[in-house]
């Protein structure tokens, strides 16, 4: 499946679209949203809605079993070019009790010359920094019957685990500092990278200037951007003001959606940091 | 290709001159250029987004003599990147062999294509450890930390 080039109008929410899930009433929008709905169904319909048990029963029903992700992404390359620019978004999700843990197994294969302390110091850095880009940050929903009442939500959590079977990633581990990929990291290099490097495992695409891809070919092109962009030129625009960007959130979602059997959208939110810690 | 007796005269022969240049403007260092030649000594040229600056230094001719032979058994048609896939990230290296100032030869190969081939990791390797010497370690990979 060809992957969805990133929309140049989704530029980071104000504050206003961000959706707060720590505050309870703010699932169906506030007082004055409740009365508002009140007003449009009815008191019985209201109380059906907010009853907690029969949306816990809804929950329960939307339950899913874990899904694997498994998606062709590629980037039009210039037709001069004999080579292409594609790979696979593998990871598993699982809907359940209001989240939608994303996890990549990764199997690291070091080099001959990478140490044991290497090797641990590596897995500890990487889980917590892709977790502190990617987890928490936005919220997956369905939209319902009528939209921000009956939407069904899930807030994204975003795991990397090492593992030694059954992996979705090997990635080969190589010492001092180089040019990270995908496939190939460096102890040394900054964690930031790598979780760059795992967004693209996710799904996500490149957002810096490069000539001979399409999207992205020059500063004007529509797949670059320059916002402070954990996909982007980080390096160039400073690595302490990369973040994520709704739209990979958007991304995100519809790479999901695909694998799950849903039609699914995203918001940024703003929550506590029980996410991030996987 | 151009013959390993010819790049294996680099350092002796004045002019023989050659340029690996590793990355792309728009990420990471940029495209960071070795040119190492018998006269000039090592040139190192960043360009980074529309910026450019350069770095000289005199290289030892036991380290330009290592990078020539490195070069030589480089076997371009083995490494040149094919119709296939690569990943996002992966960056171009591209090689270039000049004679007298006119380049003979030229080639553009993928940085992962190192794990596979022993000779283009030699070249790569000689590539940052002299971009190292020549720029005080500020490049090709920064000086920051992990």
């Amino acid at each position: 499946m060809k992957a969805t080039e990133p929309e140049k109008s989704e530029q980071a929410q104000p504050e206003a679209d961000r959706l707060d899930v720590t505050e309870p009433n703010a699932a169906f929008g506030g007082a004055a949203r409740m009365l508002a709905l009140n007003q449009a169904v009815g008191n019985r319909a209201l109380a059906r809605l907010v009853d907690p048990v029969s949306r816990a029963r809804s929950a329960r029903l939307l339950q899913r079993a874990a899904v694997q992700v498994n998606e062709y992404v590629t980037e039009k390359t210039d037709e001069s070019r004999l080579e292409s620019v594609n790979w696979r978004a593998r990871y598993q999700v699982e809907l359940s009790d209001g989240r939608c843990t994303a996890t990549i197994k990764v199997k690291l294969n070091p080099d001959a010359g990478v140490t044991e302390d290497e090797v641990k110091k590596v897995k500890a850095a990487v889980p917590p920094k892709f977790a502190g880009y990617f987890s928490g940050r936005f919220m997956l929903y369905e939209p319902g019957w009528i939209e921000d009442f009956w939407d069904d939500k899930w807030v994204l959590v975003a795991k990397v685990e090492f593992v030694d079977a059954n992996e979705h990633l090997t990635v080969a581990l190589h010492k001092g500092k180089g040019a990270d990929n995908r496939q190939n990291w460096y102890v040394d290099t900054p964690s930031i990278t790598k979780a760059h490097e795992l967004g693209h495992q996710l799904g996500l695409l490149d957002e810096y200037v490069e000539a001979g891809v399409v999207p992205r070919k020059d500063a004007s092109a529509p797949g670059v951007f320059t916002d402070n962009s954990i996909m982007g030129d980080y390096y160039k625009e400073g690595v302490d003001k990369a973040d994520v960007k709704l739209r990979h959130g958007t991304r995100l979602a519809q790479v999901i959606g695909r694998a799950v059997g849903k039609t699914l959208k995203a918001k940024m939110i703003t929550v506590s940091q029980e996410y991030v810690k996987t | 290709m151009v013959g390993g007796d010819l790049l294996s005269a680099l350092g002796d022969d004045p002019s023989i001159a050659v340029e690996v240049a590793v990355g792309h403007e728009g990420w990471r260092y940029g495209e960071i250029t070795l040119a190492v030649g018998a006269e000039t000594g090592a040139l190192v040229r960043q360009r980074r987004t529309g910026e450019e600056r350069e770095w000289r230094a005199p290289l030892e001719p036991a380290r330009v003599r290592a990078l020539g032979r490195r070069l030589a058994d480089l076997d371009l048609a083995e490494t040149a990147p094919g119709s296939g896939a690569r990943d996002p990230d992966d960056e171009p290296v591209r090689l270039t062999f000049r004679r007298d100032g006119t380049p003979v030869e030229q080639a553009l190969v993928r940085h992962s294509r190192r794990f596979d081939d022993p000779s283009l990791d030699a070249v790569l390797e000689e590539w940052q450890q002299s971009v190292v010497h020549v720029t005080g370690g500020e490049l090709p990979y920064g000086l920051d930390e992990a």
